[in-house]
């Protein structure tokens, strides 16, 4: 479906570039500033991590959003930029694997890590958000056809569970962060399943893909 | 390769280390700033403020990597009592008040004893000294303490021959430490030693670092520091010591028992269920880990204490 209305300021790509940076910028500040963290390896896979799940989770509410509330514009404006989270979600990913590999410098460790699922579990989910950055250009969705690039990128569920696994076993006490999140986002998601004016698409022009 | 010198970036030359009333003057622009705002402009109360200065023991003089810096030993602290995040501590427990601090020593003893903490550093003398400190998170500092050995408490209780264990309790006070609204943990923190690990050399009742009272987030007044255990063992602001026959329960063997034991050496070769424990990573580092030592360097002290058992079984 095409919006021919009237671009809203928050639909600008500016403040959304800036909006994904912020947190890149918070860090940079917190380095500069006279506390700068203790432990700087530890601090910047804490909040990169933090900040790829959280934008998974947003990245993921916006369907729910749009079918629990399809009186609402405002679900289907930001359904418009979903690809741009998908992608972001996948930057601070990389970011954290990268922080994470630059800390062990040893192939031999990186493979002992992935004998231990809190470890293993990261390793897939980064792996499975490469693979949907990698397709989600539009010449790949013309290539794989919407239907069958809809069906790939639902993997992302299997992403997500993945993500919420690695976070519970990252803590050493209670995962309430990981539980509010990720159960917030499994609720919206079963009433999404369960609303009774969702009906299956018709099949080849699916709506969750991107228009190429 | 360990005993090559070399100069980390975390090795600061002392010329470059903030003095400390510069570093105290920036807070208290913006404590008295924030005081103003409250009303409520104590400093807080440094409890154990007896046998400072202190004397380094030469035995323990060794500074390994060189010593951490000591704003980050002051200032990124495991005190689940205040919070989780580390580097809030400091703040959240500033004002705490630990004076007057009344330690209660009971059990299978002939002496039970109550004694203030500043008497029982008249009592006891304190020392400082260096040691290389290594938590279960895999992060490490060498810190200098300041404090008695916990020999000479042991000596004083006079157990009986059935005490095998002792039993440490720290303080609950829910109204001035919020990290006690956290239910999710059985508070008050406990934690244990064999009355032989009690009794090694090594083990420390601390009072002080860096050659000053404890600074709350430390655990003022009063702390254990057990340095071949991961950090956790070393229990802040204790209250309590009971000799007792059983083995203590914990209180993160009670809440994870099989990620932390009873003994908690330091081990590489014994892993976190999760991770790894055959490196750490320096406080103050970026990418250079360094291994991690059986019983964290000290196995020369306490290898014998658990001669003939299995490492693996009793972590």
């Amino acid at each position: 479906m095409v919006l021919k209305a009237r671009r809203l300021w928050w639909e600008h790509s500016g403040i959304w570039a800036v909006a994904l940076t912020l947190p890149v910028l918070g860090w940079a500040g917190r380095f500069f500033s006279g506390s700068p963290p203790a432990n700087p390896v530890e601090f910047l896979l804490i909040q990169t991590g933090e900040a790829a799940v959280y934008l998974l989770v947003l990245t993921l509410l916006i369907s729910p959003f749009r079918i629990l509330l399809p009186r609402f514009e405002w679900p289907r404006r930001l359904a418009a930029k979903r690809r741009l989270l998908g992608l972001s979600t996948f930057a601070y990913t990389g970011l954290h694997f990268l922080i994470y590999l630059l800390d062990r410098l040893d192939f031999q460790a990186v493979l002992e890590d992935l004998t231990r699922w809190f470890l293993l579990s990261g390793f897939l989910a980064f792996g499975i958000l490469g693979v949907l950055a990698l397709t989600s250009s539009n010449r790949m969705i013309k290539r794989l056809g919407g239907r069958r690039w809809r069906r790939l990128h639902r993997v992302v569920y299997l992403a997500a569970a993945l993500a919420f696994w690695h976070m519970i076993l990252k803590e050493k006490h209670a995962p309430w962060e990981a539980l509010v999140l990720f159960g917030g986002l499994s609720l919206l998601e079963a009433g999404r399943v369960l609303h009774p004016h969702l009906k299956p698409r018709p099949s080849g022009t699916g709506s969750s893909a991107p228009k190429p | 390769m360990t005993w090559i010198k070399t100069r980390k970036r975390w090795e600061l030359p002392e010329s470059e280390v903030t003095p400390e009333s510069t570093f105290w003057s920036r807070r208290h622009l913006l404590k008295t700033a924030t005081a103003a705002a409250l009303s409520l402009g104590s400093l807080p109360a440094i409890a154990a403020t007896a046998g400072f200065p202190t004397t380094r023991n030469p035995r323990f003089s060794e500074e390994f990597g060189g010593l951490t810096p000591e704003k980050l030993v002051t200032g990124y602290n495991n005190f689940y009592e205040f919070t989780t995040d580390k580097e809030d501590v400091a703040q959240l427990a500033q004002g705490w008040e630990t004076e007057p601090w009344t330690l209660q020593v009971e059990g299978l003893v002939r002496n039970p004893f109550q004694m203030d903490v500043n008497e029982l550093v008249r009592e006891f003398g304190i020392e400082q000294r260096i040691y290389r400190f290594r938590c279960v998170e895999a992060w490490s500092m060498v810190v200098p303490w300041d404090g008695f050995p916990l020999a000479k408490l042991v000596a004083k209780a006079d157990p009986l021959s059935e005490a095998k264990y002792l039993r440490f309790v720290s303080f609950m006070d829910p109204e001035n430490a919020p990290g006690f609204r956290n239910s999710y943990y059985p508070w008050p923190y406990q934690e244990g030693l064999r009355l032989d690990e009690a009794r090694n050399e090594l083990s420390l009742m601390v009072t002080g670092v860096f050659g000053k009272p404890l600074p709350n987030q430390n655990g003022a007044p009063l702390r254990l520091m057990v340095p071949w255990k991961y950090g956790f063992k070393s229990i802040k602001s204790i209250v309590r010591i009971e000799f007792v026959q059983e083995m203590p329960t914990t209180l993160w063997s009670a809440m994870a028992p099989r990620e932390y034991g009873f003994y908690a050496n330091v081990n590489p070769e014994v892993n976190h269920p999760r991770w790894s424990q055959a490196r750490e990573r320096p406080v103050g580092t970026w990418f250079q880990k360094i291994d991690t030592l059986k019983f964290n360097g000290y196995e020369p002290e306490v290898a014998a204490l658990y001669e003939g058992m299995d490492l693996s079984r009793w972590y």
